[in-house]
């Protein structure tokens, strides 16, 4: 650590990610959004771009756990009232819309309590891991997760998921906003537009560490040693 | 206007930014981050990104306030104290460029009580306008500005100012997808010093946003205050 302003400041990635005070944050990895079953694939999407990041992201979370880093998921919640959907959330520039395709998963999927809305099978919330409900992009608006890290002492988010560009964009920029060192695991986000998953990394990477899944790894094994 | 999932839905970009219910947010154009003498210049950057969009925000400001269109004003300011520095803070803003030359003005520009912090004489606040205080990226973090917006039923704002890539973006995102704003961005009146980082954001803003030029927005507004003469 270093001194500057009057504040300690992590030096290097051992020190910004030190497992006694990192989370990772596991944003959207719903069936709906991933599994070939799910609304996005049914509807016609090709998911293979959520779904390459399984793999990496299976043994970042094992090494997680085994350094006892806390892991949140946060799971995409809409209800069939659409009481959580407000008129700006329905809105969307015609960009965005068509992009979409014709129906919106945002708001026809990822219903509360569905199998859609459930964490896929592959990267299957363990006991003691924690769930945050969201129904918004960002997984620190309008939920518990910023109080549920810093009561157990969190500084640093690492952050996972799906989508690059949007949901994962959100929640970095809402880790950095409320005062978490905040990094951004290159193989472990992504999205179905290939395009927008470029666009979106590219502007991440020029704000936030963006180590691959394999440095974290190595990191945490050797910090359990 | 649809009404779409039981909302009623905007539909057209004149419905958005009409006048009853929009607001400007002007963000961080402040004499050390725009002005020659400010702490942008006095580090040797090129200001013409910044400086560029003067004029046309000058014209958009000036039609807001005639068409009644509220003006927001976003201050970046940093306490003599550090007070509001957070570790994470300046990590982030320092993260790789530290050193000589390393300097950063969210650090160590736009001090309380300086000129660098005021807003830029071109743009000066009238007494309507309303200023909002930040320490952060994003106008909306930890600050009045929602508040602000939702005590005048506001529910669309129009971004303009500065860093595209930055503060710009992060007052954009807090809006539309925190804070619930239809979010228009007024492509001629934000900017970035540094050219490739504006793109960049520009690219990655038009995929999310509404994007207008300042001519359409000011047409809009007239139109509507004619209208209503």
């Amino acid at each position: 650590m270093k001194e500057a302003y009057g504040k300690l400041v992590p030096e290097n990635l051992a020190e910004l990610c030190d497992p006694a005070k990192s989370t990772i944050v596991v944003v959207d990895m719903q069936n709906d959004l991933v599994s070939e079953e799910g609304f996005l694939a049914q509807a016609g999407d090709d998911v293979s771009g959520n779904r390459r990041i399984i793999e990496p992201l299976q043994r970042l979370l094992e090494a997680g756990r085994k350094a006892g880093i806390p892991i949140v998921y946060v799971q995409y919640t809409i209800d069939r009232e659409w009481h959580y959907a407000t008129p700006a959330w329905v809105y969307r520039p015609p960009q965005w819309i068509n992009r979409n395709g014709r129906k919106r998963v945002s708001l026809e999927g990822c219903f509360e309590g569905t199998w859609g809305w459930d964490v896929i099978p592959e990267l299957e919330p363990e006991e003691g891991d924690i769930r945050v409900y969201k129904h918004h992009l960002g997984a620190f608006w309008d939920t518990n997760l910023d109080k549920i890290l810093r009561g157990n002492g969190i500084e640093t988010v690492v952050v996972t998921g799906t989508a690059t560009k949007g949901c994962v964009f959100d929640t970095a920029l809402g880790a950095s906003a409320n005062d978490y060192y905040t990094v951004v695991v290159s193989d472990c986000v992504t999205q179905n537009d290939q395009e927008g998953h470029e666009l979106g990394l590219k502007v991440l990477q020029r704000r936030y560490d963006h180590p691959n899944s394999d440095e974290l790894v190595t990191l945490w094994s050797a910090a359990k040693e | 206007m649809r009404e779409v999932y039981g909302k009623k839905v905007y539909d057209s970009l004149e419905e958005i930014a009409d006048p009853a219910h929009t607001a400007v947010i002007v963000v961080d154009m402040q004499n050390d981050l725009v002005s020659p003498g400010g702490f942008v210049d006095a580090q040797g950057h090129a200001l013409d990104g910044n400086r560029s969009i003067i004029p046309a925000l000058e014209r958009l400001l000036d039609g807001a306030r005639k068409a009644g269109v509220p003006v927001v004003y976003i201050q970046y300011v940093m306490e003599r104290s550090y007070a509001t520095l957070s570790p994470a803070w300046i990590y982030h803003s320092t993260r790789g460029r530290l050193g000589p030359g390393g300097r950063r003005v969210n650090l160590e520009g736009c001090q309380e009580g300086t000129w660098g912090v005021e807003i830029i004489p071109e743009l000066t606040p009238q007494p309507d306008d309303f200023v909002v205080r930040k320490h952060r990226l994003s106008g909306f973090s930890k600050t009045p500005l929602d508040q602000v917006l939702r005590a005048n039923r506001i529910q669309s704002v129009v971004v303009t100012g500065t860093a595209t890539g930055g503060c710009v973006q992060d007052t954009a995102v807090d809006a539309s997808t925190h804070f619930d704003y239809y979010t228009v961005i007024a492509r001629d009146c934000v900017a970035q010093n540094d050219a490739p980082g504006h793109d960049l954001a520009m690219a990655f803003l038009e995929r999310r946003f509404d994007i207008a030029d300042s001519d359409e927005l000011l047409a809009l507004w007239a139109a509507k205050t004619a209208a209503a003469a």
